[in-house]
């Protein structure tokens, strides 16, 4: 299979911008990513555009502005894994010959307040008061207690880790630390989980420019090989996420981080002790220990003595969410694959500023979402 | 008057959701939560499956499930739920939501009520309780469940 360069990188900064329309969040970061491949709109050849928010032919309302050149613009959605199939579907065109420049770009600009919870659950459930968002994953979090002896103070570990490093990334929404015992004592939003260990919804965009690799240094000095991106929906009782009424007892397969890990790392030849820094989905402090499982960073039920030792640290062996992960980013839910992978990049690069870790070669960005949709990407300098 | 005799008319009660409850809803005490069973692979679902989504078949066969289980998970609601919650408000009464691991092989979504927060832990024995939760706009009862620590 053809390798695929990432030559131009665009990101929005994530966050609340008042009036500002989802078209100018998305086009500054598209400008900012052909910008950085040396190109102009005219020599994109196809678009995808990931959003879960946004009205019809979102592809088109961004792009179009930009020059109505007739290209293919098109439109993708898979929860929060919507981005990594933008990405997917861009290495797609040019792996097939279909192209040399594609864009894939993810933009979000999520309602305000809390989410209308008829929009994921069934009538009967809502009205049972079986509603209630993160409870799934504090569920999840109480039995992995329950089986591992993970603790309420290692899960704040992670919410402490991710609000620091989050400090040094301009494009966060929260750029603040919080002390352990200030996120132990916020308010308990579905125990055991705090207010200050989940991510809010909101808007945002990201941006990135793909080729051939062996044409990727007429556009970039320093391009970026995708070495794997997969993107999977979850297997038969294998994923307890919203808006599941019942689990098997009897079957338990694979979760989806797991299988589209599993996948990337054959399809890159590597496995997780190459990996140098990972963005992962950290929707709550609860779900970036159970993904240090699911994507091998530690065996089943060691996630919180990882955390413990400091591995996933900024200045440890691996850093998770050097960006200050979906807690402090913010999660627009389109966008945000695109924006870890816009991390990694700049990382393997050397540009990611006061957060640069020292010479990482290898990085993994993990998304998963709605109905279980899930997408690892892999990226290598 | 039409009125006085709509009035006078003893509620209907009708399911919360369709082919949830074994019927009829006249003693609720005896209503069992319904479910479907692979004839294949020996999955088990809640309500009416027509095929079954870990092997495919089309072969299933109705089953009642068992009326009591074990809780496998849990976790707390301090607040209201989002959305036209129907359970009690003002003032909202917090209650527990959990999997309730039933003898069939699968485990349930509900509310767990009744139960004391301090001494809820994984693994309590609990007891189906089917009831009226609230009347709709056209007068129906509307039945659904809950789970509560079994009684001895």
């Amino acid at each position: 299979m053809q390798k695929i360069a990432i030559v131009g990188i665009g990101l929005h900064k994530f966050g609340r911008f008042g009036d500002k329309t989802f078209q100018q969040i998305g086009q500054e970061a598209v400008k900012m990513a052909l910008q950085d491949a040396n190109i102009g709109w005219r020599d994109v050849q196809v678009a995808y555009l990931s959003s879960q928010y946004l009205p019809s032919t979102a592809a088109a309302r961004v792009l179009k502005p930009l020059g109505e050149t007739g290209i293919s613009l098109v439109d993708v959605e898979a929860a929060c894994a919507s981005g990594g199939v933008a990405v997917r579907e861009a290495m797609n065109a040019v792996q097939s010959g279909f192209c040399d420049l594609a864009l894939a770009v993810g933009v979000e600009k999520m309602p305000r307040g809390f989410m209308d919870p008829m929009a994921n659950f069934e009538r009967w459930q809502v009205q049972m008061g079986l509603s209630t968002n993160p409870s799934y994953w504090a569920m999840t979090a109480r039995r992995h207690m329950h089986d591992y002896g993970t603790t309420e103070l290692q899960l704040s570990k992670v919410a402490y880790k991710n609000h620091k490093n989050s400090v040094d990334n301009p494009y966060s929404m929260y750029q603040k630390e919080f002390k352990i015992e200030e996120i132990m004592a916020s308010p308990i939003v579905c125990d055991p989980i705090h207010l200050l260990e989940i991510c809010a919804p909101n808007e945002g965009a990201g941006a990135l420019v793909l080729c051939p690799w062996e044409k990727a240094h007429k556009y970039n000095s320093k391009p970026i090989a995708i070495e794997a991106c997969f993107h999977t929906v979850a297997m038969y009782s294998s994923d307890f996420r919203v808006p599941i009424e019942s689990m098997s007892a009897r079957v338990s397969n694979p979760g989806p981080a797991e299988v589209a890990s599993q996948k990337a790392y054959e399809a890159a030849g590597m496995g997780p002790e190459d990996l140098d820094l990972v963005e992962l989905q950290d929707t709550d402090a609860f779900c970036e220990l159970m993904l240090y499982e699911e994507l091998g960073l530690c065996k089943v039920g060691e996630s919180g003595k990882l955390i413990d030792e400091g591995v996933t640290e900024r200045g440890g062996r691996l850093p998770v969410n050097v960006s200050g992960g979906l807690i402090s980013k913010g999660e627009p839910v389109g966008a945000s694959h695109l924006g870890q992978i816009a991390e990694i990049a700049w990382q393997l690069r050397g540009q990611a500023g006061k957060r640069q870790i020292p010479n990482p070669k290898v990085g993994m960005a993990q998304v998963v979402g709605a109905r279980g949709n899930c997408c690892v990407t892999i990226l290598k300098k | 008057m039409e009125t006085k005799e709509t009035s006078q008319k003893q509620p209907k009660r009708i399911p919360i959701r369709e082919d949830l409850f074994t019927a009829p809803l006249d003693n609720l005490g005896q209503v069992r939560l319904k479910g479907s069973r692979c004839r294949d692979c020996g999955e088990v679902f809640m309500g009416k499956a027509t095929t079954c989504a870990n092997c495919s078949s089309t072969k299933l066969e109705d089953l009642t499930l068992s009326n009591r289980g074990t809780l496998w998970t849990y976790t707390l609601i301090r607040y209201q739920p989002p959305g036209d919650y129907k359970g009690q408000v003002n003032p909202f009464i917090p209650f527990a939501e959990g999997l309730v691991e039933l003898p069939e092989g699968i485990r349930v979504l509900a509310p767990v009520k009744e139960c004391d927060f301090e001494r809820i832990r994984i693994g309590m024995p609990l007891e189906l309780v089917v009831h009226e939760l609230f009347q709709d706009s056209d007068g129906n009862q509307v039945v659904a469940f809950y789970f509560r620590p079994a009684s001895a």
